[in-house]
């Protein structure tokens, strides 16, 4: 908790422009992550979280689609505050990304050999493949010599996850933020692509914003976690905690809601009543309140993300301080 | 604060788009009165004046309408409709004489177009009122190409929906056919069936139509399988629908759409390719009016260097009518694109 | 199976029963896509059976074989006693009609340019009837649509899950005794897949349904299902009580699936990071020795058949045991 934060977020909103009006995807979010940390940010669609994932890395900025306000400092530069050319050194060594979908994350007329020298500057052609190569065995792959003359689509979906992940390494990146990574894979590749992340965080030191729809994914692997709901943080909280004493009534009911192995067969799952806001036209105040079972008329109040110790919650009741 | 770069755009002086429009047509009516026989600056100005009130029209449009308007979109759309409903109210209309010669003994030909006249946009070497036959013209314009696209559509989105639903042997009947089609060289094509048919306005729609079809072909069968690969179709057949059933209530009201927009390109297309027949000699015949045969007068005698209005008259009115097509088919394929369609 | 056989099927009062059923694509080049090579299973009157796989492992064909979309390369399907395949197409449309299926994108699943009322009543209408008006409002309100905010919607003003509630109805128009269920929460997010999955209990039970629930989430299927079959590359692995599937599972496959489940603790045996073989050359034997950790020279020589461990556990492995 002593370190400087690798990464710091603060007040970030981007308001996406649409015919409908001005779409709040991201609403005032505040979070920082610390060098080495896997950082955990679930939600479920529409929530944001992508968007987030994006405008932190600066691939969303304003622009005539989109108005970002707030803060994001990485290793002490101003992601916003850069011009082209800086964010596309900042992407060169400073933080990676892999996307949802292997599948289109890659060039299909480009071999894998050059989806990863093309990410490196400065490197002789021998060293750069050298170094390819070596990448390759970081992640994993077999027989790297040979994957590396091979096109994107001779490779099994996990595979293509693996080369995603070991170019957006090519730039020994301080960060790494994995948007929806074993979303459109298989449970067997999804364990291995999430193990791979924890090796690469344990091992380089890099510090991973895993972003998932997928509670359990995130459940296992981040240290710390943010539940989004509707453009905002509902809590954040050390993985374990959160897993265990949900605060917000949404978190709450989200983990009720998923199925569990442990459960028997045909037990009644929690659901949720009705779905979330509207992001051109959101509630005033707590953005949950319509669908929460301990909602009161201080709801109509913007609650305020407070911070308790290691934990935080933007709730007026959470559970189990007697809040409803 | 994030709301303010927002709120930005829509609190734009308000009165600035229609002042612009104003300024514009001012600039333009001044030009066209007081500035008239000053060559190139009256030219400078009505260019001028048209973007000035073109900008501030689209301004004013969008500042009423929002951001979605598309002035160009309309001011096409506003040609067709007044060329469609000239076209079919001709015979009522108060219009010159377009192709009775005998009538015209005594009107001056050539006349120069000037809107002061009884002849606005002036007569040809017989005297012929040259808007009555533009207005005409029109007529068999349109009913030959949007006939052609009619019946391109009909023939050509049944092959191929049928092409891109059953697959297989139907598929590449299809195919072969419309291959056929396409290698041969669409004027040759047109010039063989120009004189073995009678050059009547069916026969003429009817070869044009060959034009059409394989494009429509490919675009229905392009569009079927793209929509019998999701999952409504697979849904439909799961409850029994049979194979007619699928084709005609799920698949043909999605195929349509864009089958329709394709259609106003081609009829574009189709409308130059009639103007080329009759250029030819090979469409309508004079003195019955098309576009095509009033722009081939401008060649007899050298009669474009001495009257360019003869060849201009019908050659914009065929560039505005093509133009608005290509856009208004343009603009309605990319909103029914079966690729975008991921509704 | 990663073998064949057919120790698990019952005799009694079975609404679907399927032997020895065979999908092959031509895959070009006079190659074959083995999507599924010889599996079996039935049906008990209000049973849920869950087929659980990896994408590639053959259930969504399987599954649209047993509806005759398209019929299956080989095998039986015979629903009440009727033998499927093979039957003329009017005839089968007739038969087929207490079977029907929900699809996995429900938003794909629906005609886009057609509006609710129209959709759920499409089933009677290919039939050549009208249902009244109450009967579609009963319909949508059974699965939790208020008739008059949606009647005149098209899909695409409809959430993923209310598209889903509308497939539901859609289906349940045509009175089936058969769902046949193809990854029907899969593009849910998580609040919504409990509101479907429930529904979908809900329903069953009062309609005495029986269900074929295909899906790659071991969770989900435990919650439906009564009997899970477990299939890896066109085979049948494990058919397991539902209830047992946690504890006592036996298929080396099983157990890696069970060891992927991102809630199972971490660490343990590494599961075998081989890829999954192409199904256009499917390993000879047992198809999962390629990565299984008790492989033998058995595995490649010899199919392991359906063995009964327990009452209504069958495993296809050689070397599994409890």
């Amino acid at each position: 908790m002593n370190d400087a934060p690798l990464l710091s977020v603060d007040d970030l909103r981007t308001e996406i422009r649409t015919a409908r009006g001005p779409l709040r995807a991201v609403d005032g979010v505040s979070f920082t992550v610390r060098p080495g940390e896997m950082f955990g940010i679930v939600g479920e669609s529409g929530s944001g979280k992508s968007v987030l994932g994006r405008t932190v890395m600066g691939l969303y900025t304003s622009g005539p689609a989109m108005t970002v306000t707030g803060k994001v400092v990485l290793d002490g530069t101003d992601v916003h505050a850069l011009d082209d050319a800086g964010r596309r050194r900042l992407w060169r060594s400073r933080v990676g990304m892999v996307f949802q979908d292997p599948g289109t994350a890659l060039n299909p007329v480009k071999r894998v050999g050059r989806h990863l020298t093309e990410a490196m500057r400065g490197l002789s052609r021998a060293a750069a493949r050298d170094r390819a190569e070596e990448l390759l065995r970081l992640v994993g792959i077999p027989e790297p010599r040979r994957r590396l003359r091979q096109y994107p689509h001779e490779l099994s979906g996990g595979m293509r996850q693996r080369v995603v992940i070991a170019v957006a390494l090519a730039g020994e990146p301080s960060l790494l933020i994995a948007d929806e990574p074993t979303t459109a894979l298989d449970v067997t590749v999804q364990k291995q692509i999430l193990d791979l992340l924890g090796r690469l965080q344990a091992e380089l030191g890099t510090a991973i914003i895993l972003i998932s729809h997928d509670l359990a994914v995130v459940a296992g692997r981040a240290d710390r976690v943010a539940v989004m709901y509707a453009g905002r943080l509902a809590e954040l909280a050390p993985a374990g905690e959160l897993f265990d004493s949900p605060r917000h009534p949404y978190t709450e009911a989200l983990l009720a809601s998923v199925p569990r192995l442990g459960d028997p067969p045909h037990s009644v799952l929690r659901t949720i009543d009705g779905a979330p806001p509207d992001m051109a036209a959101p509630p005033d105040g707590c953005r949950f309140a319509p669908r929460c079972r301990h909602a009161s008329p201080a709801c109509a109040a913007p609650p305020e993300f407070a911070a308790d110790g290691a934990r935080a919650v933007a709730c007026h009741h959470p559970v189990d301080l007697g809040g409803a | 604060m994030s709301d303010v770069p927002l709120a930005a755009p829509r609190t734009a002086p308000r009165w600035r788009g229609p002042a612009l429009a104003l300024a514009g047509l001012a600039v333009l009516g001044l030009s066209v009165t007081v500035l008239a026989g000053h060559g190139w600056t009256q030219a400078a100005l009505v260019v001028a004046g048209l973007a000035g009130a073109y900008t501030g029209l689209n301004a004013a449009g969008r500042a009423l309408f929002g951001d979605a308007f598309d002035l160009m979109f309309w001011l096409c759309a506003a040609w067709l409709a007044v060329l469609v409903v000239a076209a079919v109210a001709a015979p009522v209309l108060p219009l010159g004489e377009h192709q009775d010669i005998v009538k015209t003994l005594d009107t001056p030909g050539m006349a120069v177009p000037d809107l002061s006249t009884a002849h606005p946009l002036g007569t040809n070497n017989f005297g012929l009122d040259l808007l009555a036959r533009v207005v005409y013209g029109a007529r068999s314009s349109l009913v030959v190409s949007l006939g052609a696209v009619v019946i391109g559509m009909v023939v050509g989105g049944a092959a191929g929906i049928a092409a891109g639903y059953f697959r297989r042997g139907a598929d590449a009947t299809v195919g072969v056919l419309t291959n056929s089609l396409l290698a041969v060289p669409p004027l040759i094509l047109l010039i063989a069936l120009g004189t073995v048919l009678e050059p009547n306005l069916r026969n003429i729609a009817v070869a044009l139509s060959l034009l059409a079809i394989p494009g429509m072909v490919r675009m229905a069968r392009a569009s079927t399988m793209a929509f019998a690969r999701r999952e409504f179709v697979v849904a439909a057949e799961a409850m029994g629908a049979s194979r007619w059933r699928v084709m005609t209530r799920e698949l043909l009201p999605n195929v349509v759409l864009p089958l329709a927009s394709y259609g106003m390109v081609m009829v574009s297309v189709l409308i130059v390719a009639e103007a080329s027949l009759s250029f030819l000699g090979l469409g309508v015949q004079p003195p019955a009016p098309s576009w095509g045969n009033m722009i081939a007068e401008g060649q007899e005698n050298d009669a474009f260097t001495k009257y360019p209005h003869i060849v201009l008259v019908p050659g914009v009115t065929l560039f505005l009518t093509v133009f608005a097509f290509n856009l208004i088919g343009e603009k309605a394929r990319k909103r029914w694109d079966p690729r975008r369609a991921n509704l | 199976m990663a073998g064949t056989g057919t120790t698990h099927l019952r005799s009694g009062d079975r609404v679907l029963s399927v032997e020895d059923l065979v999908v092959e694509f031509p895959a070009g080049r006079g190659r074959r896509v083995h999507a599924v090579s010889g599996i079996s299973f039935d049906l008990l009157d209000g049973e849920t059976l869950g087929i659980l796989g990896e994408s590639g492992c053959g259930k969504s064909s399987a599954g649209r074989a047993v509806m005759q979309l398209p019929p299956p390369t080989a095998g039986s399907v015979r629903l009440h006693g009727t033998e499927l395949t093979g039957l003329a197409p009017a005839a089968l449309r007739e038969h087929r009609k207490d079977m029907q299926m929900i699809l996995q994108n429900p938003v794909a699943a629906l005609n886009p340019r057609r509006r609710v009322a129209d959709l759920v009543a499409e089933g009677p209408a290919v039939r050549g009837g009208r249902p009244d008006r109450a009967r579609i409002e009963a319909a949508l309100e059974a699965v939790g649509l208020d008739p008059a905010t949606v009647w005149d919607r098209r899909p695409h003003e409809l959430s993923g899950g209310q598209c889903q509630r509308v497939c539901i109805a859609r289906a349940l128009m045509l009175d089936p005794r058969v769902l046949i269920l193809d990854e029907p929460v899969s593009s849910l997010d998580v609040s919504v897949q409990a509101q479907i999955l429930n529904l979908l209990e809900d329903t069953g039970k009062r309609l005495g349904l029986s269900m074929v629930f295909i899906a790659h989430d071991l969770a989900v299927v435990k919650n439906v299902s009564d009997r899970i079959m477990v299939m890896y590359l066109g085979k049948v692995c494990e058919v397991i009580p539902s209830a047992a599937l946690a504890g006592s599972a036996l298929h080396p496959y099983t157990r890696l699936l069970l060891a992927s489940v991102p809630e199972a603790p971490q660490g343990g045996a590494e599961p075998g990071a081989a890829e999954l073989p192409s199904p256009l050359d499917p390993p000879s034997g047992c198809r999962f020795r390629t990565r299984c950790p008790l492989a033998t020279d058995l595995c490649a020589k010899e199919e392991p058949k359906l063995r009964r461990t327990a009452d209504g556990h069958h495993v296809a492995c050689h070397h599994a045991s409890r």
